[in-house]
């Protein structure tokens, strides 16, 4: 089996609530890593991160994170990423209480 | 303390009043984040990792009741149940939401508060002793020039666009409990022919250059404080780098251009600049003395610590740690630590803050203080009224008797929350605490001070801890950077990196040994650990972290 090394998603900051939020492609922008479109293709994330750039009126901030696609959705690579997607280590104030 | 003029009054409101309307018009478009960023900023509004946060000015580190009690009710209404104090004797709120910020901004406005200038290219808040006012070893209460600076800085026109930010600390002790040498500015008071005035310090700083700062003057007049600092502004706003911001702090000014043709600039800047204030100043910092009147300490005889004799081994023991000496008698400083075992260091939930609100009412004169070391200060405490304090905090779970000790320690938000931070700090602080109340070894283990950054900017101070952790990543995780011999005392040193860093489940184990390990070599109980390091050197105490490696 052949690995896809490129695979992300993008996520943002909502500009109204400062809430982590990710980009689906057929739900807007989601608040769950889980359900955040996984993109394998370069030019692809090219052209969504142009479009997410270009909706500031909602998301503030938006990158591309890499992420490994699981069967219970995307899970983030790198550690900064994973806490964005969980809240923060020392109360349940984030996305652990959803 | 001071309190608003009808001028003062206005601006605020008025700030107030701007910001709603530009976030109104971010809401509705008009304004892009380009655009609002700056705004927002020049407001103590970040964004964050999770959410925006928003940093409130506690000036000097100076709150009444009322105040207290207001950012309680900001807490609860606007944020999640608690606030975060800061090592630079500031407020900050992690979870308001964008739209809610300008009425939180209102509600400050009602108290006397403020975020105005909590970020940016600005003269920060100004820092100050804690115990000011109250020291038994104080020379002078500081607070007044504190406010005489504060007022100058505010809106300054010349000074909002500065190459980098400017912070300003101010001690009127000899012992150093502002860390004035690691300011851009560090003015100590001290006395010459009987007159007091400062030492002012230039070019201390923190981040990834850390520099001591260095004397400019052995002694100015109280009086010429406004117009020499005017100068050093002015010198740094001219001479300093903008084009790369890591370059652009004045400890690096002072560094490149030596601190002869710094100190020959300021002093010619401050003999040109002196006669335009033309007494102006001096008027103003008369009017704020007016308002900073000494408490009323009447109260006369109390019990000496030999009369706590029948009070609970528990009361004695957090009155061994947390009282300090009081400049009048029958008084006491009380610390209230923030720093229980396992709990986030500088965190107090709504219902803490309303009961060290009705302490400040009760028994200190509605006086509170926010140390740079995330405590809280009841800074005139009659000793009588001692145990009643001491039964309401340990009700309200603010009684936990270890300032100055292992677990008091100093952390930044770490990648919990903030943006910039390259690891986090709250869960290793956590740790180390929890591990070191199992061992019940810290009051044997005596003085220590631990401070913690999760990343080089040091808001942590981890440079100037007995013991310093600084979180970076390394290969993809998180890594913890040991630095030791750090002092933040009158005799500030620069701790010095031990070696490699440390994963983040090896670093509570290596703290232990090393702590352990300095029990060992202590030549008695009363030599404290920053004592056994400088006695002995690293070495030691580098074997005592890597032994298990």
């Amino acid at each position: 089996m052949q690995l896809n090394l490129f695979s992300k998603v993008i996520t943002a900051n909502d500009l109204r609530s400062g809430e982590v939020i990710y980009m689906c492609f057929t739900r807007g922008w989601v608040a769950q890593l889980s359900d955040a479109a996984v993109i394998t293709d370069p030019d692809l994330a090219k052209a969504s991160l142009a479009f997410a750039e270009g909706q500031s009126d909602i998301a503030v901030g938006a990158y591309l994170s890499d992420v490994t696609d699981q069967a219970n959705g995307p899970t983030a690579t790198h550690f900064r990423d994973k806490f964005r997607s969980q809240g923060p280590s020392n109360y349940a104030h984030g996305k652990q209480r959803i | 303390m001071y309190h608003y003029s009808s001028f003062d009054q206005d601006f605020v409101t008025n700030r107030v009043a701007q910001f709603r309307r530009q976030v109104a018009r971010r809401l509705d478009g008009s304004l892009t984040e380009d655009e609002f960023k700056p705004l927002r900023l020049m407001n103590g509004l970040y964004l964050q990792l999770h959410a925006y946060m928003l940093r409130v000015a506690i000036p000097y580190g100076t709150l009444n009741s009322l105040q207290m009690t207001q950012l309680a009710m900001i807490a609860e209404r606007w944020d999640k149940g608690y606030g975060h104090f800061t090592t630079r004797q500031n407020i900050q709120f992690n979870w308001p939401k964008l739209e809610d910020v300008p009425d939180i901004l209102e509600a400050l406005a009602e108290v006397e508060m403020h975020a105005i200038q909590t970020s940016g290219n600005t003269i920060r808040n100004i820092t100050v002793d804690h115990f000011a006012g109250a020291a038994a070893d104080e020379i002078a209460d500081p607070r007044q020039i504190a406010e005489l600076l504060r007022q100058w800085s505010t809106d300054h026109p010349e000074f909002q666009f500065l190459p980098r930010k400017f912070k300003i600390a101010v001690t009127g002790s000899a012992t150093d409990r502002a860390v004035t040498h690691t300011h851009d500015i560090g003015l100590r008071m001290v006395t010459q022919d009987g007159q007091p005035g400062f030492e002012v310090i230039v070019g201390g700083g923190l981040g990834r250059t850390p520099m001591i700062g260095k004397i400019l003057r052995n002694f100015l007049l109280v009086a010429d404080i406004l117009p020499y600092v005017e100068a050093i502004v002015s010198v740094y706003n001219l001479l300093g780098r903008r084009d790369n911001k890591y370059k652009a702090r004045i400890k690096i000014t002072v560094h490149e251009n030596g601190i002869k043709e710094i100190k020959a600039r300021v002093e010619a800047r401050y003999r040109e600049i002196k006669p335009q204030f033309q007494g102006a100043n001096q008027q103003l910092l008369s009017e704020i003395e007016a308002h900073f009147k000494v408490p009323n300490f009447s109260r006369g005889q109390a019990p000496s610590p030999a009369d706590f004799k029948d009070e609970s081994p528990a009361f004695r023991s957090w009155a061994d740690t947390n009282l300090t000496l009081h400049k009048v008698e029958g008084y006491a400083i009380v610390s209230i630590s923030l720093k229980k075992h396992g709990d986030t260091p500088g965190d107090a939930t709504v219902a803490q803050m309303r009961v060290m609100a009705d302490l400040a009412r009760e028994f200190s004169h509605d006086e509170l203080r926010i140390s740079h070391e995330q405590n809280v200060i009841l800074p005139h405490v009659h000793r009588s009224d001692l145990p009643a304090v001491y039964s309401a905090l340990r009700t309200a779970d603010l009684a936990t008797a270890n300032i100055g000790l292992i677990s008091d320690i100093i952390a930044c938000p770490g990648m919990d929350y903030c943006a910039l931070a390259t690891a986090r700090s709250i869960p290793i602080a956590q740790q180390i605490a929890t591990r070191f109340a199992e061992l019940k070894l810290e009051h044997d283990i005596g003085p220590l001070k631990l401070k913690i950054s999760g990343c080089i900017n040091a808001c942590g101070h981890h440079h100037m801890g007995h013991i310093g952790i600084l979180g970076l990543e390394r290969a993809g995780v998180e890594s913890y950077q040991i630095t030791l011999g750090g002092d933040a005392g009158a005799e500030a040193q620069i701790g010095t990196r031990a070696g490699p860093g440390f994963a983040a489940d090896e670093i509570v184990p290596a703290i232990e040994r090393l702590v352990l390990g300095y029990l060992e070599v202590r030549s008695d109980i009363h030599e404290t650990f920053l004592q056994s390091y400088q006695r002995l050197g690293g070495a030691p105490f580098k074997a005592m972290l890597y032994s298990a490696q």
